[in-house]
């Protein structure tokens, strides 16, 4: 009989070893305090979806104001405007054709289309930072519901084996255990953050500078096609009198009004991206420092709004 | 030309545009005055006319070569997306690890637990 009570024993003590491995295997550095906070990576992300709308707004604007003065300029009868629309085919190829020279608007709609592809890399870039630093990845409930699994099959074996009453240490061993996976898994998140915005920054620095560069040339786009719309407006106004003058100069108001939320949101959008730059360096680093819980997020929070705002003044 | 070089070309062919811009508004600027006064107009608006197609084509060029450097750009950040992928999947595969470990202990419980009851049988 003695033999059986210490195979009896022998099982419970088989249990605790593989729960001990388990807290051993998972814990690592267990005591480090590792929580993060997915708050920060979440506006991150949210501010970066109003700069991607307002700068899709402003391209809009663009295209359609270079494609205005396109027309202008048919109107006008400059020759160039015809000319270059005829297709010209290729003598190698069977289903090849070129256009003699791509007309200003039709570049404009390739940065554009160029720019919403960017915008929506990079777009992803925030989704899956946000994702990498959000809560659901480790999810508590999972790790409750694991340690509750873990309770119950140690309870069943030690009711199994007599051995009473056993339920507290083992369920507190075992939310430990569970604790320290969790913990272990968490920390393998921060290190991964903190890897991927490092290694990243460059590219960030990069991002910014090409998008605050197509900012500055699209302002520049703005004040050209402003500059091209004001003259059939002054010949208009010289050569008519009473309401067509008022009408003219109500116009010339109304594009006064335009062209200025425009160069606002261009100039909002130029702040963005460098500020984007900046944020991400400091994700970093607060992430590294474990500031992060305390770091500030209402500037970026307070582009999204400032954004908002003029995107649905532009739309 | 490294792509140091390349982008400070664009930033200098950026300020030219823009002071290009400017003196335009101020050609034109010029223009209404005449046209407004009635007086002969000519020959400045065949200036501004050369000015404005001078700014399209530099407008024209520097929208081509953004667009071929933005592409080197969207070719990086698609491989820094694929790491944050890679580490999630890390992470997902890591979390199941302890789901299984859970299962295996749970497993190994039953397997005292049915070895106990046969024990218990043996006289």
């Amino acid at each position: 009989m003695k033999w059986l009570i210490d195979r009896h024993n022998g099982c419970k003590y088989l249990t605790l070893t593989i729960a001990l491995l388990l807290a051993g295997y998972l814990s690592g550095c267990a005591s480090i305090s590792v929580s993060t906070d997915p708050r920060p990576f979440e506006a991150y992300r949210d501010a970066f979806s109003e700069v991607r709308s307002s700068s899709d707004a402003v391209l809009t604007v663009d295209y359609k104001w270079t494609y205005k003065n396109f027309l202008q300029k048919t109107r006008e009868g400059d020759p160039s405007t015809i000319q270059n629309l005829i297709l010209v085919f290729s003598e190698e190829g069977y289903y090849l054709w070129d256009l003699p020279s791509d007309e200003l608007y039709i570049k404009i709609k390739r940065t554009q289309q160029a720019f919403k592809g960017l915008n929506a890399v990079f777009a992803g870039y925030t989704n899956l930072l946000a994702q990498l630093a959000s809560g659901s990845l480790i999810d508590v409930t999972t790790f409750d519901r694991l340690t509750r699994e873990l309770n119950e099959s140690a309870l069943s074996a030690s009711r199994a084996l007599k051995i009473e009453p056993p339920e507290k240490p083992v369920a507190i061993f075992s939310i430990a255990a569970m604790e320290a996976a969790r913990l272990y898994i968490e920390k393998k998140r921060k290190d991964y953050l903190i890897e991927i915005i490092t290694d990243n920054q460059k590219n960030v620095d990069l991002f910014t500078a090409h998008a605050t560069r197509l900012i500055k040339l699209v302002a520049i786009d703005i004040k050209a096609e402003y500059n091209n719309q004001t003259r059939p407006l002054v010949l208009r106004w010289s050569e008519g009198t009473g309401d067509a003058r008022v009408e003219v100069v109500e116009e010339l108001i109304a594009l006064n009004s335009e062209v200025t939320t425009l160069l606002e949101t261009l100039r909002s959008l130029d702040q963005s991206y460098t500020l984007f730059s900046r944020k991400h360096r400091e994700l970093g680093d607060a992430l590294s420092s474990g500031a992060l819980n305390s770091y500030s997020i209402s500037e970026l929070i307070n582009i999204g709004k400032r954004l908002s705002s003029l995107y649905k003044e532009l739309t | 030309m490294n792509d140091e070089e390349k982008l400070q070309g664009f930033d200098e062919q950026l300020k030219t545009l823009n002071k290009l811009v400017a003196t335009h508004n101020k050609g034109l600027k010029l223009e209404f005055a005449l046209i407004l006064r009635n007086e002969d107009h000519s020959t400045v608006k065949e200036a501004n006319d050369r000015l404005a197609k001078k700014i399209d084509k530099l407008r024209a060029k520097l929208h081509a070569e953004w667009v071929q450097s933005a592409k080197e750009v969207r070719r990086e950040i698609i491989i820094a997306n694929g790491q944050i992928e890679k580490a999630i999947r890390a992470i997902e595969k890591r979390v199941k690890i302890a789901e299984n470990i859970v299962k295996a202990v749970g497993y190994i419980d039953r397997v005292v637990e049915t070895a106990s009851r046969l024990l218990s049988m043996i006289p």
